[in-house]
């Protein structure tokens, strides 16, 4: 246990060699919740809320959204580079697995990042609608279901990264996923503003556990649901590792690595 | 299982590996590693040697053949064996690019169990030996090259690996600081008497650091036998070439072969078992007026040629 915390620490001393790069690009959130502020206003057009949502539950559910899609570290480039360049030698010459040290030195990054985010985004849908129209209790006890989010969204990164022992190029995959999470995993607005039947179908995915379930249950907390999404978050954790070990050790015996 | 007394601590028995099926990486070699010997594995571009190296650590699973590295089977036993063996990469880097190396060295240990003490320890003592003080808390993306690869081998040593990997090491690095890397690689050799196989294009390298030397071509071990053997043999001549002020002046002088010669410019090759190279340069220097004058061994592939034709009129 003690190397994967390690990894986790090395990796947020790495990326705050650069906090002030980071920092700047958060900006970029702020204008994006000013952006969509207007734009769920629009949507509400006057109503107090729609399918329960109010317009500040809206803009707390973008920033948690949002704090796990822009903190996303992109591992499946990295695992695609180091099988290009051979480098994947030395990773697979340590006594750690593969996965492991893939998952652990990407989640400090990603957890330091994450909470930054969030936290800036509170801020700013703070100073637009005030700190009372949300429960803050139920943020605290969307945690564990915001990293689980967070965890499976990682995992499936790198189910992609696996796609490197067998196909040149990884990024096409990452483009199709990105735009399931962006429609099926409601980033910008929750699933319950599409129709009922679409919610039912998109309910099968494992998209839905990510972002949207996350900030849904942060906004609008419901124990029973809580407790069956979060099962599930584990199950597809579990499923989608287990398929990415099976992919690496499959890769390994076509893996070339060839070059000095 | 894991019998250190043994003198052999890699022993290959007739490795092949396949990547397609018109051409075989690495065909049909045999050859053993003896403890506290440094192997030179020598050959041009595409020869096999990397893959050589990556199938005895365990990365790549051979075709065909035996190998036991340490009492290990690599391609089964890879975790266990990479605690015991150390690797660098020339070209590749195992460094936390935006971290000093500090940071990777203190990583590595903690990747590989080594007790907080004992990891100070040789980390002070890396620091001491490679003289790593000035650059330990430098991002590794502002090393030079020669510093980086300092670093390199430091971290491959950490967790005191009996047998270290070397590939090609010393690429792209300048005269002086190869002679730095040279140097480390024989002081670690010594002080740890870890076993070492090194490959590279340049045979000076191999001159100055191996016991003994395996030449590989096409994936066929072409020539196997002691640096001696081959430093007498095969590395006698040397290449000079020569730009002057005047109108080159060379005679015709017996160890004496001149490759190429223009009106202010030469390239000899001399046999040094024949003349001195001293006793070359001195000549030149006193007949012409020197602008440039450089000393190359041969290429390796003409080595390589020369071993072939050898072997062909000895059938």
């Amino acid at each position: 246990m003690k190397k994967y915390l390690y990894l986790a620490y090395l990796s947020i001393k790495n990326y705050t060699y650069y906090i002030k790069d980071f920092l700047l690009s958060r900006f970029f959130l702020v204008f994006v919740l000013i952006i969509f502020s207007f734009i769920y206003k629009t949507l509400l057009a006057g109503k107090e809320s729609f399918a329960s949502f109010t317009l500040p539950m809206l803009l707390y559910y973008l920033a948690i959204t949002e704090s796990i899609e822009m903190s996303k570290v992109l591992v499946h480039n990295k695992i695609t580079n180091e099988i290009k360049d051979g480098s994947v030698a030395y990773q697979l010459l340590r006594p750690i697995s593969y996965i492991s040290y893939h998952i652990s030195s990407a989640i400090g990054e990603i957890f330091v990042k994450q909470f930054i985010t969030m936290t800036i985004g509170f801020l700013c849908a703070y100073i637009i609608y005030g700190f009372k129209t949300i429960n803050f209790l139920f943020v605290l006890a969307s945690f564990p279901i915001i990293y689980g989010a967070i965890l499976l969204n990682l995992s499936f990164i790198i189910l992609i990264g696996m796609f490197a022992f067998y196909i040149e190029e990884t990024s096409p995959i990452y483009w199709i996923y990105q735009k399931f999470i962006f429609i099926v995993g409601g980033l910008f607005v929750p699933l319950e503003f599409f129709p009922k039947i679409v919610l039912k179908i998109f309910k099968y995915f494992p998209f839905t556990y990510m972002n949207y379930f996350a900030a849904k249950m942060s906004v609008m907390f419901n124990l029973k649901e809580y407790l069956v999404g979060f099962s599930i978050q584990i199950l597809y954790i579990c499923l989608v590792l287990s398929l990415a070990a099976f992919l690496f050790s499959n890769g390994m015996k076509r893996v070339s690595i060839q070059g000095g | 299982m894991n019998d250190l007394k043994t003198e052999k601590i890699v022993e290959v028995k007739n490795l092949t590996k396949q990547f397609v099926k018109e051409k075989k990486a690495v065909d049909n070699i045999s050859f053993t590693i003896d403890k506290g010997e440094i192997l030179g594995f020598i050959g041009p571009n595409g020869a096999g040697k990397s893959t050589t190296i990556k199938m005895l650590s365990g990365i790549l699973t051979a075709t065909e053949g035996y190998i036991s590295v340490l009492g290990y089977n690599p391609s089964k036993d890879r975790k266990k064996l990479a605690r015991q063996i150390g690797t660098v990469f020339g070209q590749k880097s195992q460094l936390w690019m935006h971290l000093p190396p500090i940071e990777t060295f203190k990583l590595l240990g903690v990747l590989y169990d080594i007790d907080k003490k004992i990891l100070n320890n040789r980390i002070e003592k890396f620091i001491e030996l490679f003289e790593l003080k000035q650059i330990l808390n430098n991002q590794v993306r502002k090393l030079s090259l020669g510093e980086r690869i300092k670093c390199e081998i430091a971290a491959s040593l950490i967790h005191n690996p009996k047998v270290l990997f070397l590939d090609e090491p010393t690429i792209g690095l300048d005269v002086v600081i190869k002679k730095v890397i040279r140097d480390l690689i024989l002081k670690m050799n010594k002080e740890e008497n870890v076993t070492i196989l090194l490959t590279s294009h340049d045979i000076q390298d191999i001159e100055k650091l191996c016991d003994r030397v395996i030449i590989i071509n096409n994936g066929k071990i072409v020539f196997e036998n002691s640096m001696k053997f081959l430093k007498y043999n095969f590395l006698g001549k040397k290449i000079i070439s020569v730009k002057t002020e005047n109108q080159i002046e060379i005679k015709d002088i017996e160890g004496i072969n001149v490759l190429k010669q223009k009106d202010y410019s030469a390239k000899i090759e001399i046999d040094t078992k024949i003349n001195s190279i001293k006793d070359i340069i001195d000549y030149i220097v006193e007949n012409n007026t020197i602008m440039d004058i450089t000393i190359d061994d041969i290429p390796l592939e003409e080595v390589i040629s020369e071993i072939y034709n050898q072997s062909k009129n000895k059938e």
